[in-house]
């Protein structure tokens, strides 16, 4: 197995760093249970960490993208991979920061804070960083899918993978119970902004599902570079059913109170694999080059090494 | 000064996008309507069928799939083309590179297999 391009290794390296810090903060709730410097870790460092981590991101599938011509069927699943990205970092540049009353966020010092706007950036949030940005990435995704079963690549489900998928379907099709029955309920509260929201579990499964799917793809292609690139995208989906389901189990208190906390960092996973997937590509794309009189004809190939 | 000025001519000449053949260097350009796609399935076609001249371009080639997809996709493409008699696998080769790292990505591997067949 060769070595991770260079800037994968950056990327583990710092989310090794900041879970480093954020598990020291978690151990000095578990000894004194204070919150507080969970608290201020999440709203600094952590907020930072994401809008660094989907920002390059999204660089990186722009790069991706610029590599494919218009007339490549590629270049319109990178281009939607790339939108995700931005409406991730758009997201949470909304819910983490100018939803928050933190002192980096410039609304604080340019006075124009307030609880109402505050929670109607943090709803455009959520559902700019889930439904949004989940339905573009599921159309690439999908879209992925499609060439590779032209090109007859896709691996047949085993047993297990059915399995899963089901537990998966049946597990949206509670969530959607769930939403029936609230909606039966008090049709009146609910707001727009939930209406939004219920979409993301559905998606969520779609996407866990065309995970499924491009796993079993790549164990049958081998360890290659591009493979790895998807592979990591599935990983990517993996990680935030993860942080979905703990969310879920914390919701019907399955979670014990001092456990509860651990959830919160499942969702440095999903965008450092987001990020590095389209690194596998570009560094692909780099050794493609590499050696050849076309190296530089394209603005990006140094930039995976 | 003539074969300065060629040589700096053929160092600032712009990549072409048909790799160049070996058993003939100053061959002509290929004519324009033959598309890239046509031509690099062609020759990646000649290569990983590794037809008597050009096995360790073949073997190259292999690599080269092996490198970006993957040791198992290059065992299946290999079985399934030595059962196939019109090589329909081994397009599937060609294939592969053009759609997941791009036209240029594919054509820069190709030139990169004619240009230096070590």
């Amino acid at each position: 197995m060769s070595r991770a391009p260079r800037n994968v290794r950056r990327l583990w390296v710092s989310l090794g760093a900041l879970l480093t810090i954020g598990l020291a903060a978690y151990g000095h709730f578990v000894l004194t249970g204070s919150y507080d410097l969970l608290v201020l870790f999440f709203r600094n460092a952590g907020a930072a960490f994401f809008l660094c981590v989907t920002v390059a991101a999204a660089y990186f599938a722009f790069q991706v993208r610029s590599q494919f011509d218009a007339t490549e069927p590629m270049r319109l699943t990178w281009t939607m991979i790339f939108l995700s990205g931005c409406c991730q970092f758009a997201g949470l540049a909304c819910s983490q920061v100018l939803g928050m009353d933190i002192a980096w966020n410039p609304l604080v010092p340019l006075g124009a804070f307030n609880a109402q706007r505050a929670s109607a950036l943090h709803d455009i949030g959520l559902v700019m960083n889930s439904p949004v940005a989940m339905s573009l990435l599921a159309g690439g995704l999908g879209r992925v899918l499609i060439l590779k079963r032209r090109l007859a690549l896709v691996g047949r489900l085993t047993l297990r993978d059915r399995i899963f998928i089901g537990a998966v379907l049946v597990f949206t099709a509670d969530q959607l119970f769930e939403v029936g029955r609230m909606l039966a309920h008090n049709r009146a509260a609910v707001t727009v902004t939930q209406v939004l929201l219920w979409f993301t579990d559905p998606l969520l499964a779609v996407l866990l599902m065309q995970a499924v799917s491009i796993r079993r793809l790549v164990i049958n292609l081998g360890d290659g570079l591009v493979a790895r690139c998807w592979w990591m995208m599935a990983a990517g989906v993996v990680f935030t059913s993860a942080g979905n389901a703990f969310m879920w189990a914390e919701n019907y208190s399955m979670i014990p109170l001092v456990l509860s906390p651990l959830g919160w960092f499942i969702w440095f996973l999903p965008v450092t694999a987001f990020a590095c997937a389209p690194c596998y590509q570009l560094e692909a794309v780099r050794q493609a080059h590499e050696g050849s009189y076309s190296l530089g004809i394209k603005k990006g190939h140094a930039l995976a090494e | 000064m003539k074969w300065l000025h060629d040589l700096l001519g053929r160092q600032a000449r712009p990549p072409a996008l048909v790799a160049p053949d070996l058993s003939a260097p100053e061959s002509l350009p290929e004519p324009p309507e033959l598309s890239a796609l046509a031509d690099l399935e062609r020759k990646l076609d000649v290569l990983t069928r590794g037809s008597n001249p050009q096995t360790k371009i073949g073997k190259r080639a292999e690599a080269e799939v092996q490198r970006f997809f993957g040791g198992e996709a290059l065992r299946g493409m290999q079985s399934a083309a030595s059962t196939s008699e019109n090589g329909t696998i081994v397009f599937a080769a060609d294939r592969l590179l053009v759609t997941f790292l791009g036209r240029s990505a594919a054509m820069a591997i190709t030139r990169k297999l004619y240009s230096d067949p070590k």
